[in-house]
């Protein structure tokens, strides 16, 4: 099965976003695949409500392993299915706990191998600091200029711009689509699901 | 390049542009800069200088935090710049000029300072005698240490002057060519101790300038002595057991009598050994052959003290 990564910085929504997708592509029961950075798996099944209070949470690095759900896409009289993949999320540098860096170097091997990656930024969070006459640095740091560098070359790359749902995410949002004129991105909110159905039509393709 | 991310070799950033295939990705050292065989092998030049155990301490302690700073970026840890402009406290002779001399060495050696020459200067080298001259004589004294190291001796007689005095004015180009020229060159005042403190005291700019300070203490006669040894080893003279004993007597009366910003410690000492050498010259002059003992061995009575200041 092939499989689309969400990937991104920590406290982005990729948790969040990857419950709520499930549940609009008609998931009600979520199987988790498990892959814990050690190497073994797992399988967890859980309601989109229990989901959402377990694995998803405001303090960074919620997620520390993969953590796949299939989704369905019908395709003619056949359905196509795609494991929609959640990640640790990335932080620069050399993290200090041995156990992140291990589930981050997990995500990095992961991206190699996707068919999809699912950039998700804080679309709120680059508008803030574009409001703020912060520098170029501060908008649009280097780690998510690498993430998306990486996306570009890899190829099956989409942009996905969230918390559009906040005051502000629009100029974040519009920063991104001058900045990657040539990529697809996305305006979701993986709070409220906008965005989604968009979502869907770009990932299908792949899957 | 994930397996040196994982190990914590390299940063997250890195292992990225690998992965992007990012041609203009340098390959990550694996080791140091500085290794700890090296900087030992640079260190061990201080243990040549006799005494001065106070000062050895914080000159490996310089060093420690430099390889430790070395250490810290190979881990992408945060490194402060280093700023090492220095204050030299302590009476003459306690060897102020030789340790910056001997610094600026270690340091061009660390790769640190690309000359690793010293430029000794004092209030006339960089104080002019018209307006806008001071500024001039600096900015050239200063253009002379880039690289290197700026040794200025008794320091504190540049703010001696008072308000309209020029010294001031070479201060203030001083501070500023020090910003200006961060990490191009290092800064060394020296001077006696109170007098340096009362100079610090009279700028506010400066403390936060010269984080680092030494204090040189005074020799005691066995260190005393003990460089009378190596000076005169160094040009193949040695002292008789009689010649030992008279000069520790009589540095030992000196200390007792001479006032300590007066004593001028192992200057004093190289004086009198330079003195001895000549004295025994005058002795053997007559003396038909000569064995190799005697044409190396001072004897008590070259040693001769008139003329020679404490």
């Amino acid at each position: 099965m092939k499989r689309s990564l969400v990937i991104g910085k920590t406290n982005v929504g990729k948790t969040l976003f990857c419950i709520h997708f499930a549940r609009y592509m008609g998931v009600r029961e979520l199987r988790w695949l498990v892959e814990e950075a050690d190497g073994r798996t797992d399988c967890r099944v859980m309601s989109v409500a229990e989901a959402e209070a377990s694995l998803s949470d405001v303090h960074p690095h919620r997620t520390r392993c993969l953590q796949s759900v299939a989704v369905e896409f019908p395709a003619g009289k056949t359905v196509r299915q795609l494991l929609l993949t959640d990640t640790t999320g990335l932080t620069e540098g050399i993290h200090p706990e041995p156990a992140l860096r291990e589930a981050m170097a997990q995500t990095l091997q992961a991206m190699t191998d996707a068919s999809v990656i699912l950039h998700m930024v804080d679309a709120w969070a680059i508008g803030h600091a574009l409001g703020g006459a912060a520098g170029p640095g501060r908008v649009w740091d280097a780690l998510e200029a690498q993430l998306a560098d990486f996306g570009v070359r890899h190829g099956g790359y989409v942009l996905l711009a969230n918390k559009m749902d906040l005051p502000g995410a629009m100029d974040g949002y519009r920063f991104l689509c001058k900045r990657y004129s040539r990529q697809r991105v996305l305006p979701v909110s993986a709070l409220h699901g906008t965005g989604f159905r968009e979502v869907k039509q770009v990932v299908w393709r792949f899957a | 390049m994930i397996d040196q991310y994982r190990h914590g070799q390299i940063a997250l950033q890195e292992a990225l542009k690998h992965l992007s295939g990012d041609p203009g990705a340098e390959p990550v050292p694996s080791e140091p800069r500085w290794t700890k065989e090296r900087l030992a092998s640079i260190l061990s030049e201080l243990d040549t200088l006799v005494g001065l155990e106070p000062v050895k301490a914080v000159v490996r302690e310089i060093f420690a935090y430099l390889y430790m700073q070395e250490r810290r970026r190979q881990h992408h840890l945060q490194c402060e710049p280093v700023v090492l402009h220095m204050v030299f406290k302590g009476n003459p002779g306690t060897g102020k000029t030789t340790v910056a001399r001997m610094l600026a060495r270690m340091f061009h050696a660390c790769g640190l300072l690309e000359g690793g020459h010293l430029v000794e200067v004092e209030r006339a080298d960089l104080v002019g005698e018209y307006i806008g001259h001071t500024a001039q004589k600096t900015r050239e004294v200063v253009k002379k240490a880039l690289g290197g190291v700026l040794f200025i001796d008794e320091a504190y007689s540049l703010a001696r002057g008072g308000e309209k005095d020029f010294g001031r004015e070479a201060i203030d180009c001083l501070v500023k060519s020090m910003e200006d020229h961060r990490n191009e060159f290092i800064a060394i005042i020296a001077g006696y101790e109170a007098e340096m403190d009362w100079f610090l005291a009279t700028n506010p700019g400066l403390p936060s300038r010269f984080p680092i300070h030494i204090t040189f203490p005074d020799y005691d006669v066995s260190a005393l002595l003990e460089i009378a040894r190596r000076t005169a080893a160094q040009r193949q003279y040695r002292l008789s057991p009689e010649a030992e004993v008279k000069l520790r007597n009589h540095l030992e009366g000196v200390r007792r009598v001479a006032p300590a910003a007066e004593f001028s410690n192992a200057r004093f000492v190289r004086n009198v050994i330079e003195k001895a050498i000549r004295r025994q010259a005058l002795r053997l002059f007559d003396v038909p052959r000569l064995s190799r003992d005697q044409a190396m061995t001072l004897q008590p009575e070259d040693f001769r003290w008139e003329g020679i200041m404490p």
